[in-house]
């Protein structure tokens, strides 16, 4: 297996998934994970800590141009766009929101696939509008793997029913077999 | 929706064109978020490939203005993170009450919203009279749009929320005038600033100065850019002057322990220490 990354977006109902994500994957998973949550723009604090209580890997928000380490998971900081640069480090931007969303998943996915190509993995959750759905095609056309939550599991299968729509997804599954997927990509 | 897609052998050959013919130099630019917004920019104008927004660059000055104006980006919210706001008239501004001739600095603008908002804040304090500002950008179209001061009406709703978390009994309307779908900035508070249209990097600050604001810049630019921006600035501030950032950037050249000591770490405040 020759993935390398993960790329996370999700919107209305994903938090849930998200913790149980963060809390099953092992201290020693070793691939970084950015997760890329639609979320309050002028609330800055608090979504980093609640993502952390189960979480066996540390999480957290980024600085511009930091550099990507392995066993971190960075939450894209709010009222920000979150980019990935070819050098394996971090940009920061304030353009103006993508389908009404700063962070947008589109520019996240979309980036990360052009930075990491098939080592790329990204999974799609519950959300409420479209955003991601551009992104997830670019991850598949960049030679990553796409997944998607089961958009009948969905708590809002919007964001999901877009992707699917758009995309020749690979894999779409429920979020008990995203986490098995992902605790069992390493061994 | 389907966008236009650049490699990087093609952005470089834009931005080594730009170069040589306009002697404006992107190469130290955040490549990821460049690369997006000249797709885009690629896209709305219905451009197939790079070439074929060179000639046109090359050919058509206003178009090439009609670029940089794009292709640099907007601050798009007035009193953007109000917590900042609060801390540097806490920290910084209020120290501004019982001095004259102060100078502050707003470089490398592509909107007004930063300028605007500083601009309100002084007129609440009534100190409108002890600063000059003076706003800088690379974009001629720009400095001309921050002159006009117009805010689409739309746009206010954010401010608006934005202004009531710095000021809860505060009303950001009434510092603007409504126009048709825009509202404008009262001129009056307008009457200590100067625009220019002028490259940080490459062109010289005659002044040295109080404050200079410089939020959400830096993260366009790659490490090195980076560096060699906030250098700049550094060589500008006066002993005892300020220097704000954006809350996620930082500044960590080195030796930059003996140019500044942190004023607020959270809002990204530095104080310059040391004289050259």
């Amino acid at each position: 297996m020759s993935y390398k990354y993960i790329v996370i977006g999700g919107s209305a109902g994903s938090f849930q998934t998200v913790t149980s994500i963060l809390a099953a994957l092992p201290k020693t998973f070793n691939m970084p994970i950015f997760l890329c949550l639609h979320r309050l723009k002028h609330v800055r604090s608090g979504f980093v800590e609640a993502l952390s209580i189960k979480s066996n890997i540390n999480v957290v928000e980024p600085s511009d141009k930091e550099v990507v380490r392995q066993r971190n998971a960075y939450l894209a900081p709010a009222n920000y766009h979150m980019y990935f640069e070819l050098g394996n480090y971090i940009s920061l931007s304030t353009e103006p929101a993508v389908n009404h969303s700063r962070p947008s998943i589109d520019i996240s996915f979309a980036s990360a696939a052009y930075a990491y190509k098939s080592k790329l993995i990204g999974i799609l959750l519950s959300g409420a509008n479209g955003d991601g759905a551009y992104g997830m095609k670019q991850v598949k056309e960049n030679g990553g793997l796409t997944i998607v939550q089961d958009p009948e599991e969905c708590q809002v299968k919007t964001m999901t029913s877009a992707a699917i729509k758009a995309t020749q997804i690979d894999h779409i599954l429920t979020s008990d077999q995203i986490v098995d997927f992902l605790v069992n990509l390493k061994k | 929706m389907d966008r236009t897609t650049v490699g990087i052998s093609e952005l470089k050959s834009l931005i080594l064109n730009i170069k040589s013919n306009k002697e404006l130099d992107f190469s130290n630019y955040a490549l990821s978020s460049f690369k997006r917004r000249v797709e885009s920019f690629m896209f709305r104008f219905h451009f197939l490939n790079i070439d074929e927004l060179i000639y046109k660059i090359n050919k058509d000055e206003y178009f090439y203005d009609l670029f940089i104006d794009d292709i640099l980006v907007d601050t798009t919210e007035l009193f953007r993170d109000p917590e900042f706001w609060k801390e540097l008239k806490i920290s910084v501004l209020n120290k501004f009450k019982f001095s004259g001739n102060l100078k502050i600095l707003i470089p490398e603008c592509n909107s007004g919203e930063e300028l605007y908002s500083l601009l309100i804040i002084l007129d609440q304090m009534g100190i409108l009279d002890n600063v000059k500002i003076c706003l800088t950008s690379l974009s001629k179209l720009n400095v001309e749009k921050i002159k006009n001061a117009a805010i689409e009406l739309k746009k206010m709703e954010v401010n608006s929320a934005n202004f009531e978390r710095f000021d809860e009994n505060g009303n950001i309307f009434d510092f603007f005038t409504k126009k048709g779908l825009v509202v404008k900035l009262n001129p009056d508070l307008f009457k200590n600033v100067e625009l220019i249209h002028h490259n940080l990097l490459k062109d010289e600050l005659d002044e040295i100065y109080n404050l200079i604001l410089y939020r959400n810049k830096i993260i366009y630019y790659n490490q090195q850019l980076k560096t060699d921006a906030l250098k700049i600035l550094s060589r500008v501030i006066k002993k005892d002057g300020f220097i704000a950032i954006g809350i996620k950037e930082t500044i960590n050249f080195p030796g930059v322990e003996k140019e500044f000591v942190v004023v607020s770490d959270s809002e990204k405040i530095y104080k310059k220490i040391v004289i050259e």
